[in-house]
């Protein structure tokens, strides 16, 4: 079977910037970052759903809609030529009936990318176009999600990424094999952190590949992608989605009362991910 | 809306069904209330009724819906009930115990109307209709799209909105293509409505639970068929600026094919075969397709409508 990869992450995680690494590796080629089919299958996505189950998802309540994701799910894989690589935020999470989200005969597994969540916070409110505090309150918020009332149609279905701890915890306990990367090694150490990925995926993932891979996607080179051309992923409320890429440019934002809420809520899960509760915004060390 | 307002069994009201008259024991709001002589018999039966939870011999099974033939279409959706279509002229419908589902009317309108032209073979496609010098243009798209709020820009310059959701294509009149006036609203979104400056006080719902309303564009045309000119293709989000191009060949089929409603539906009925063998038909018949390449904002939907209108009023 062909089966679906899972690449799942909160916000503002690495997970662009592993689909784009990904796609070089399957296309062994740089890629275009508004062309990449081959890891562009979006789980939530709207339109393949209602393609598959011939109904209008527009016209479902909530509940339903979700209960039929499995339903989904099981087609896609089904019906695979080759193996699906299926971005998501969502968190791993039972559906109203009472299945899971993700069916595990569907699932050949999952990558979990995670980041620093003092990170993710500043970066997620760039991304979001809302202040930190208000951020980071929905990191903390289990029932996070696109809401119900919103007053558009998206072309995303429902997902509820929640609580940024449980978020971690429900991947890292998932019921199929799930490769935790984490974004700092990314950064530090690329080629090692994706080489294990694509061994992970049954990828190539032989040192001259795996270079190429990571030079087509060093985040100078997607910057200057998304400054000549724009991101057809980048929400429109946000100046621009490549920002920073730099691993601890939280300290110079955030406030120390901020970043002590982040490691109050989140402490355990950034210890279990090896991330040092005790390091402070450089404001704080002054 | 209550999606079966009296709570009785009754053939109380009367729609118009494209260029058919259908009898319905449930609320429709989204097609025009029938118009014609009050005496002229149903071409379509919609009613409330026993539907078994699975079809006798079905040659198609899906987890949410099941076919036999070409002739019965069963669907079973948990929340709201199951809908038996049979014939192109016969839905039942059994609803889940509890109150009313909120979204009866929606699905009755769009994908079950849909599997109904199919059975009555038929063209629907996933499209707005507008009428522009007196053709039609069919703005398909996937969903969110963007296909009724352009209807609604270009109704705006004060052409015609006559279809959204589904768009039927008629080709039984060989060498034309035409598409019948499907409704007299379109649907939309709060976000749509309130970047086209138009509040929402006093539009009705179009679904209880969402924030989907009938916009009423005033204008109105002749309840007749019109010459399809072209079927156009929305794809959203792509950079600026907007971008048509003209489709031909297999891209052009490959593209229809995209816009057909219902797309797995159909296929269980039999019905790609004679969908794909319309597109060359379409073409001889003066249809052009195009592909409409939208960036992501209200700015980016208006620059496409500016260019599809300066294109197809050449």
């Amino acid at each position: 079977m062909a089966g679906i990869w899972l690449l799942a992450s909160y916000h503002k995680s690495g997970n662009t910037w592993l689909r784009v690494v990904l796609a070089s590796l399957l296309s062994g080629r740089p890629v275009d970052i508004n062309a990449m089919p081959s890891v562009n299958f979006g789980a939530s996505d709207r339109a393949l759903f209602d393609k598959a189950l011939g109904i209008a998802s527009a016209d479902l309540t909530i509940e339903q809609e979700t209960n039929l994701v499995p339903r989904a799910y099981e087609i896609w894989a089904a019906e695979a030529q080759r193996p699906i690589y299926s971005k998501t935020h969502d968190a791993y999470r039972l559906t109203p009936a009472g299945e899971p989200v993700f069916p595990t005969t569907a699932t050949r597994g999952a990558v979990y990318a995670v980041r620093d969540p003092r990170a993710v916070a500043v970066s997620f409110a760039n991304h979001r176009g809302r202040d930190i505090d208000d951020t980071i309150d929905r990191m903390e918020n289990r029932e996070a999600g696109s809401s119900e009332s919103i007053p558009r149609l998206s072309q995303q279905l429902f997902e509820r990424p929640g609580h940024w701890s449980d978020h971690v915890e429900s991947w890292l306990g998932a019921p199929f094999p799930v490769h935790l990367v984490r974004y700092e090694d990314m950064h530090n150490d690329p080629h090692a952190a994706f080489a294990a990925v694509a061994r992970f995926l049954g990828l190539p993932c032989d040192s001259e590949r795996i270079a190429a891979a990571v030079e087509a996607a060093a985040f100078p080179r997607l910057q200057a992608q998304e400054r000549a051309a724009g991101f057809i992923e980048k929400p429109s409320r946000s100046p621009v989605f490549f920002r920073e890429g730099r691993v601890d440019g939280w300290r110079q934002v955030l406030t120390a009362a901020q970043a002590k809420r982040i490691v109050t809520a989140h402490g355990g899960v950034m210890r279990r991910c090896n991330y040092d509760t005790q390091l402070l915004p450089f404001t704080a060390e002054l | 809306m209550q999606a079966f307002a009296d709570g009785k069994r009754g053939r109380n009201r009367a729609y118009r069904l494209c260029g058919l008259k259908l009898a319905s024991d449930f609320d429709l709001p989204a097609l025009p209330e029938w118009d014609g002589p009050a005496d002229a018999p149903a071409d379509v039966d919609c009613r409330l009724g026993e539907v078994p939870s699975r079809l006798n011999l079905p040659d198609y099974i899906a987890p949410i819906f099941q076919t036999s033939g070409t002739g019965e279409y069963l669907l079973a959706l948990p929340g709201t009930g199951r809908i038996l279509v049979r014939n192109g002229n016969e839905i039942t419908v059994e609803l889940e115990p509890g109150p009313a589902p909120s979204n009866l009317s929606a699905i009755l309108s769009g994908p079950i109307q849909a599997v109904l032209w199919h059975q009555r073979e038929l063209l629907p496609l996933h499209a707005s209709v507008v009428v522009i010098k007196g053709r039609a243009v069919a703005l398909c798209g996937k969903v969110a799209a963007g296909k009724s709020t352009l209807a609604a820009m270009l109704a705006e310059q004060g052409h015609y909105a006559i279809a959204d959701d589904v768009c039927v294509v008629d080709m039984r009149n060989k060498g034309e293509a035409s598409v019948w006036p499907g409704c007299t609203r379109l649907q939309l979104w709060r976000d749509a409505l309130t970047e086209l400056g138009v509040s929402t006080d006093g539009l009705e719902r179009a679904l209880e639970h969402k924030q989907r309303y009938f916009l009423d564009c005033g204008n109105r045309l002749p309840f007749q068929p019109y010459k399809l000119a072209a079927v156009v293709q929305l794809v959203r989000n792509m950079l600026p600026p907007a971008r048509l191009e003209r489709l031909r060949g297999v891209q052009a089929a490959n593209a229809m094919y995209d816009c057909v409603h219902t797309q797995r539906s159909a296929r269980a009925l039999g019905r790609t075969q004679p969908i794909f063998a319309a597109f060359p038909l379409m073409a001889s018949a003066g249809v052009g397709f195009w592909r409409l390449m939208v960036p992501r904002d209200l700015a980016g939907l208006r620059q496409a409508a500016a260019k599809l209108l300066a294109t197809l009023e050449d």
